[in-house]
């Protein structure tokens, strides 16, 4: 594939020479101060100008090569609740220094654990690991600020309903309220309202009860962040054996993997309203991913033939290139007359979606407490996803919607034409690069190259330019997009979420076992990038190969709204012609400077060579110009959206 | 509530107002409007107010001698040739060309659809022909969605600016 050739001497040689450039630049402009080299072992340019090479410390080489401990009895605190996360299938652990009984404890069972620079950019690494794998991840920060830190990102998480385990460590319960030393803080009254589960942890003995009640809340039902902090007796505690703690036993003793099944009565109910339907759609969600019933799904589709879109944190439950799927054809959803929402936790109210007012609803859910919250329901049916859509693939006869899947194709093929006039008009601006370029020329190369289109998993992120990446980008296949800021709206976890991401692909956890090991894309913008670049650092350290592509448009994604305050316009804006690839290339990631249309496939297969050869991630910086977004003067300017499918935003 | 005019005799003219009440009542027992009344006649004009899409009222007023509706006040800060404007006046032409899926075209041998901008104000207006008020009125209810996700998606700013809709 064109990907893997070998990039020619000549290209070779003007990399060098632009690095050398780069190198040269940045020694002269911070006095010797900065410097960057590429590879563990560095590069001979760097020494050149006396400056020493990035390179990733020799312990991570020997910390893979070393063997993991045989922990028992006697065991700390730490040990024990680390025990039980391994027994209980804890695929990740994303945190910084701090919590280091707990954090090492873990390590010491052999859970890959990713250690970065901001606690909150971890917490949203554990959050997007979930959401590309479907199994829980554990985030862990220190007491008092490493633990506040992680607030907005335990929200985030909350709010896409991802399966988190947060973990901090507290000063000790002895000297609970004296504010002796430093950071003392009561942590769970701060996140009430996102988390599905807390607690503080005070009798030491109790420490394998209460991760019991952790992973029964993370393993069932709804899932949502769950938030145990450890004062210091408790991590430290020592157990001699056994008898020294309470419920000391498995783990199917203290939790059940039985599901909620579907009561018949309601499917024969459910059956009844999709046989009279003319126009049924399917609205696949996080419950689908989560209880891992895409088979289920396709069944009942293919065999009643109705259509699916998808909406939620990830994407892929249901293949894009798939005759069924609506998932490009937004003006189609108004159509609908019966839409049945599975797994679908974040409700939105009537608008929110484009199904019209005379659709009727049937909702899938495993809590009984959320039917009926949003969307008024026509048939609610209280069941794990997988139970209930196998009960209806089973319970449903053969049919055709022949017309409504043509109406379905007409609409996508609508969608798709328009992508292309976008991608047209995008192209007569050449003073920057316009978004459909961008989005057009990514998608073409994920999915439409040499590279197979199911291949490559992508966080799509971002503002602004996500209105424009959502549009080209497709899912073939479970957990091949995670998408960015979800219902809570945070602006900046794009780079957080994409160690998540890669860690996943790396490791090939869940659903991206099949994909172990590949490259991963990560969509962003200038203003969010600023929140959690730093990881940039924490791609590069443990040689994550990711593609992240920052849209530079020069300003926070807000200023279009602002253009004609004068006074307030500031507020919005930015530096131009930023350059964050280089600030990539400080921090040991290959970087990218794409300021022409035609510049943006040829970085891309640059930065994908490298993640393949190296195993190193990239930055491309895609200058464009914030202006983009007057329809006016741009069109088609800022995009808006509307949900589910392609531009799926919120929930 | 409809339901305060049910005891009511009806004349043939009348008909129309009864499917027009029951069709929008409808709508309010499924959930589809969060809240439903009708006000006193005006000028004699049946009107309806519902809250849906947005956080402020919609107001249908219909009047049976002409089986006339009017999506009174849809839209504020819509000038004639703004863009949303043109856009608008495009697409509701458009709804009644043939490649329009039959569910969703209006159909012109039952309907007429007319809007207009007053002082700013976009204004739809939809006729019912030959007795076609059930078709008239879920038309009606239909438009206002299809209007409202055609500015959520090429006029987001609109929909922030006029209807509070979230920017993120």
């Amino acid at each position: 594939m064109a990907t893997k050739k070998r990039m020619s001497k000549r290209t070779k040689r003007d990399n060098v020479k632009s690095r050398r450039n780069f190198m040269r630049q940045a020694v002269l402009g911070s006095a010797g101060a900065t410097a960057a080299a590429l590879g563990t072992a560095g590069v001979a340019n760097a020494a050149e100008e006396d400056v020493k090479p990035i390179s990733v410390p020799s312990e991570f080489e020997k910390a893979k090569r070393a063997t993991l401990p045989t922990v028992d009895f006697p065991m700390s605190g730490a040990q024990v609740f680390a025990r039980a996360c391994k027994e209980e299938g804890v695929k990740g652990l994303f945190c910084c220094p701090g919590n280091y009984d707990v954090v090492h404890a873990i390590m010491d069972t052999g859970i890959p654990t990713y250690s970065g620079r901001h606690e909150g950019s971890l917490c949203h690494a554990a959050d997007a690991f979930c959401r590309a794998t479907g199994e829980v991840a554990a985030t862990s920060g220190t007491e008092g600020p490493g633990f506040t830190d992680m607030i907005g990102a335990i929200a985030a998480a909350n709010s896409a309903r991802s399966p988190i385990l947060v973990l901090a460590s507290n000063k000790t319960i002895f000297a609970e309220d004296t504010e002796q030393g430093i950071q003392d803080q009561y942590q769970q009254p701060l996140t009430e309202g996102i988390k599905k589960y807390g607690k503080r942890l005070i009798t030491p003995s109790r420490t394998w009860e209460y991760a019991g009640y952790a992973f029964r809340q993370l393993k069932s039902g709804v899932p949502k962040p769950v938030h145990i902090d450890f004062p210091a007796e408790i991590a430290r505690a020592r157990f001699d054996d056994a008898t020294e703690l309470e419920f000391f036993y498995d783990k199917t003793k203290y939790r059940t993997e039985t599901k909620p099944y579907p009561d018949p009565k309601a499917i024969d109910q459910a059956v009844q309203m999709l046989r009279a339907a003319e126009r049924p759609i399917i609205v696949s969600s996080n419950g689908v991913f989560y209880s891992k019933a895409w088979s289920a799904l396709r069944r009942l589709a293919e065999r009643a033939q109705i259509p699916v879109v998808e909406s939620g944190a990830m994407k892929g439950q249901f293949p894009a290139d798939h005759e069924l799927s609506a998932d490009a054809a937004p003006m189609a959803l108004m159509s609908a007359d019966v839409v049945l929402l599975v797994g679908q936790y974040c409700m939105p109210t009537l608008g929110e979606f484009a199904f019209g007012p005379d659709a009727r609803y049937i909702r899938i859910d495993p809590e009984a407490e959320d039917i009926g919250r949003n969307l008024p329901i026509d048939l609610g049916i209280v069941s794990d996803e997988r139970a209930a859509l196998e009960a209806l693939a089973d319970a449903m006869p053969r049919q055709r919607h022949e017309a409504w899947v043509r109406e379905v194709a007409q609409a996508r093929q609508a969608f798709e034409a328009e992508n292309e006039e976008y991608y047209q008009t995008g192209l007569t601006y050449t003073d920057a690069v316009h978004p459909a370029v961008i989005a057009k020329e990514l998608a073409d190369f994920v999915h439409n190259g040499e590279i197979p289109q199911d291949r490559t998993t992508i966080l799509q992120g971002g503002y602004g330019i996500a209105r424009y990446t959502r549009r080209y980008l497709r899912s073939f296949r479970p957990g091949q997009i995670v998408n960015g800021a979800y219902q809570y709206g945070a602006i900046g976890p794009d780079v957080g979420y994409t160690v998540g991401v890669a860690a996943a692909v790396r490791h090939g956890i869940g659903a991206q076992a099949d994909f172990q090991g590949h490259p991963i894309i990560a969509v962003t913008g200038d203003a969010g990038f600023g929140y959690t670049a730093m990881e940039l650092e924490t791609l590069s350290k443990y040689r994550l190969p990711a593609v992240l592509i920052v849209y530079n448009n020069n300003a926070w994604g807000t200023w279009s709204g602002q253009a004609n305050n004068t006074l307030g316009l500031p507020v919005h804006l930015f530096q131009e012609n930023l350059r964050y690839d280089k600030l990539g290339e400080a921090l040991g990631t290959h970087g990218e400077y794409v300021t022409k249309a035609a510049e943006m496939r040829p970085a891309l297969e640059r930065a994908y060579q490298v993640a393949l050869d190296e195993s190193r991630p990239s930055i491309i910086n895609v200058q464009a110009k914030k202006e983009f977004w007057q329809r006016d003067q741009y069109p088609p300017g800022f995009l808006g959206k509307v949900e589910p499918g392609v531009m799926s935003y919120y929930h | 509530m409809g339901g305060r005019h049910g005891a009511r005799s009806y004349t043939p003219r009348e008909d129309g107002l009864v499917v027009v009440r029951q069709r929008l009542q409808q709508y309010a027992d499924r959930g589809v409007f969060r809240g439903f009344t009708e006000e006193s006649p005006w000028r004699g004009r049946h009107r309806f107010k519902f809250l849906w899409l947005a956080n402020s009222a919609f107001r249908l007023h219909y009047s049976s001698e002409s089986g006339e509706f009017i999506l009174h006040d849809l839209l504020p800060n819509v000038q004639v040739y703004s863009d949303v404007g043109k856009d608008l006046r495009g697409f509701l032409k458009g709804l009644t060309r043939k490649d329009v899926p039959e569910h969703r075209r209006i159909d012109p041998r039952r309907i007429d659809v007319r809007s207009y901008v007053r002082r700013g104000v976009f204004s739809i207006a939809v006729t019912a022909k030959k007795n076609q008020h059930g078709y008239a009125v879920q038309r009606s209810v239909n438009l206002i969605h299809e209007v409202f996700v055609r500015l959520h998606t090429y006029f987001p700013e609109y929909m922030w600016e006029n209807f509070d809709a979230p920017q993120e």
